[in-house]
């Protein structure tokens, strides 16, 4: 495909765009990587006080998270009937717990006097309120109340538990508090499709870290999606990574951004050797040998790839392309759910850290391919503000990545608190994947 | 000249550096006066205040905004004479993953709405004058993952010549530029060398890429009735001859 349109999306960059990378690529990229889909939308300046205040936060309580479909754990981490996690954003807590008829999410309150029914994940074959014994059917039915005599005013059929609405997806489970909420399938488009060869149903948690961050949820959100910052925040990565030339799409509810690596950024002013690029790949120490010499006549990005294929091949069963082995693939399914591409195994959740508008949780998962029998995922590990991503060495060195990226976010924090000005602005095209997070946003604050 | 007071509409002018904006330059430069359309109302204002025209925000996959567009334009300046459709952005999608969703935007804004922008330009050409739709090489050599976005501007290359056909007893002219390989003004020239560029010039007979000045220059030409008057229901390749295809070196 030609470059003809360029101007059209007057977005790009001098580099060379990804569809015309890949089309070089030995082994093809699939069908969903040949997807464009630029989108032009109106969102480029937001209020500040959308990332600072209490109000705003109060807002996307009552109008966004009640009325969302939001991941809330993956079914592997429920497999047996009982088994059950609560899933909490901000002052909502939701039980989601596994039943003979499937996956059942119920609120997390007793309908007496209001205590909380489970403290903690776990499995259970009923709900029975820790205060006075109220009892619920793990279905949300109602089992049993201690001197029943005395509540002659309950009526059973009608005392059950209030429900959230449950769908399933790629082995994540999502909840919607909304009862008259569209299908999961209607919200996803074309996410399904799109994972449909990347089957993350058939890949279990390797490992699952989460972090404190002190900053608002959609401000450390915001800074994973977009390759923009790579040139200030990780400039180690420049000569083998293409940060300015990444494209970015819109479908519905999701965005996508590709980052290809085994390219060189279009910043720099030089042209690094194949060498040089593998070496930023591999974050090669500078007093330390390359991983790989790049033999006469191979590029870094075929290198790459080459040294991952067969694992690939083996645990996929098909000749898995350059691009899927190499490229940075992130998407986004509104508000706060990033699945990345398998053979990247990030998956990213944010959220507020319980009701604080200025504190948030941020997720990583690795969810990787495996043959023969399921591992059993891996169980969070928390690490608290103070602590460095590096404490989670699972991360490998992605975590010496994530550093870069939290020694930006509490100034951005600060930052914004600080601010004169009313509005941050993003940019047209390399920040398209944030501007239409907020303009569905914007449409979720604006419902009645 | 000859285009001097006459009113351009031109839609899909609300970037920054894109065929719609060159074209409404070239056009200002020559004497006409430019209502300069599309969906994002503040490039649009400036390029207006620039060009001492008007701007009038449009969608073109909504056929009331393309009626008001023509309305506003015909009421503020007295006339039109010439319009030209450069809307449409790009979107590609191998046929293997294609839906009715996927589908169906395209056609909205390439399709219905190109077909509509030719009606309500004609029906306010009541001087005569010239209609212009954007086309691309990619509707003339068959790429993968452009059936739909190519398809849409293919079909509008045949309406064109049905539109010429019918209107060609009120003076009413319609043609298309069909714009092969055009590159944006580089300000940095550290990317000489750039890979995409590289991979094209072999099969351009004129040996680089375009600019947007061709383009422009094209559509002066085709507006011009005194320079291209007996043109009509013409497919004009502006693509250094890459349309033609040709044997292998």
């Amino acid at each position: 495909m030609g470059s003809e349109e360029r101007l059209d999306i007057s977005a790009h960059s001098a580099g060379i765009s990804y569809q015309d990378l890949i089309a070089s690529d030995r082994v093809q990229a699939p069908d969903v990587l040949k997807m464009v889909s630029p989108i032009d939308l109106p969102t480029t300046k937001v209020p500040v006080s959308q990332f600072t205040t209490r109000e705003f936060h109060d807002l996307e309580m009552a109008k966004l998270w009640p009325k969302v479909w939001q991941m809330a754990c993956r079914e592997e981490e429920i497999p047996r009937e009982g088994d059950h996690i609560i899933y909490e954003i901000g002052k909502y807590s939701i039980i989601v717990i596994r039943t003979a008829e499937g996956i059942k999410a119920h609120h997390n309150s007793c309908l007496h006097r209001g205590r909380r029914l489970r403290d903690r994940d776990g499995r259970v074959f009923q709900f029975t309120c820790p205060f006075h014994g109220f009892t619920w059917n793990i279905d949300g039915s109602l089992k049993h109340i201690p001197s029943r005599w005395d509540f002659p005013d309950i009526v059973d059929e009608e005392f059950g538990l209030p429900s959230a609405k449950v769908g399933t997806w790629g082995g994540w489970v999502f909840i919607n508090m909304d009862e008259n909420a569209e299908p999961l399938q209607d919200f996803l488009g074309v996410l399904p499709d799109h994972f449909k060869i990347w089957q993350p149903e058939n890949c279990y948690i390797q490992a699952h870290v989460a972090k404190i961050m002190a900053t608002n949820w959609k401000v450390v959100q915001e800074a994973f999606m977009e390759a923009y910052h790579v040139i200030m925040t990780h400039p180690q990565m420049l000569p083998g990574i293409g940060d300015e030339n990444s494209q970015y799409d819109v479908w519905g509810n999701i965005s996508r951004a590709v980052t290809p690596n085994g390219t060189p950024s279009p910043h720099l002013s030089y042209n690094p050797d194949e060498q040089a690029m593998f070496d930023a790949m591999s974050d090669r120490r500078m007093d330390a040998p390359p991983i790989v010499e790049i033999p006469e006549g191979m590029t870094a990005r075929g290198t790459s790839a080459a040294g991952s294929r067969q694992t690939a091949n083996d645990l996929t069963g098909r000749e898995v392309s350059d691009a899927e082995l190499v490229d940075s693939i992130y998407y986004t399914v509104f508000p706060n759910f990033h699945p990345w591409s398998p053979f990247n195994r990030i998956q990213y959740r944010f959220r507020p850290y319980q009701d604080d508008h200025r504190k948030s949780v941020m997720e990583v998962y690795f969810l990787a391919p495996f043959k023969g029998e399921r591992p059993a995922p891996a169980k969070t590990h928390w690490l608290t503000e103070q602590q460095d991503w590096t404490d989670a060495e699972e991360l490998g060195m992605l975590a010496r990545v994530f550093n870069q990226d939290s020694m930006n976010l509490p100034n951005v924090q600060i930052g914004l608190e600080a601010a004169q000005n009313e509005e941050v602005i993003f940019s047209r095209y390399q920040e398209t994947k944030i501007r239409h997070f907020h303009h569905l946003l914007n449409e979720y604050i604006s419902r009645a | 000249m000859s285009l001097e007071n006459k009113t351009a509409v031109i839609i899909g002018a609300s970037g920054t550096n894109n065929f719609g904006v060159a074209i409404a330059r070239k056009l200002a430069e020559n004497g006409c006066k430019v209502v300069v359309s599309g969906r994002r109302s503040e490039p649009l204002k400036n390029l207006a205040a620039e060009l001492k025209g008007l701007a009038v925000t449009c969608d073109i996959s909504d056929e009331a905004q393309i009626k008001s567009l023509f309305e506003t334009a015909h009421t503020e300046t007295g006339r039109v004479d010439i319009a030209i459709n450069s809307a449409g952005g790009l979107a590609a999608a191998p046929i293997s993953m294609l839906t009715k969703e996927l589908i169906q935007p395209t056609l909205d804004t390439s399709f219905t709405g190109a077909l509509l922008f030719m009606r309500y330009a004609a029906e306010h050409m009541d001087k005569g004058g010239s209609v212009m739709t954007i086309s691309s090489l990619t509707a003339r050599l068959p790429g993968p993952a452009l059936a739909v976005y190519a398809a849409a501007r293919s079909g509008i290359d045949f309406a064109i010549r049905v539109a010429a056909v019918e209107y060609g007893a009120q003076n009413i002219r319609f043609n298309s530029i069909a714009a092969g390989l055009i590159q944006t003004d580089m300000t940095d020239a550290m990317f000489q060398d750039d890979a995409t560029e590289k991979r094209f010039i072999p099969h351009i007979p004129l040996a680089r890429m375009g600019h947007p000045n061709d383009i422009a220059e094209t559509a002066l030409w085709l507006a011009d009735d005194e320079k291209s008057p007996f043109i009509t229901g013409q497919l004009i390749d502006v693509s250094g001859g890459q349309h033609m295809g040709r044997l292998p070196h």
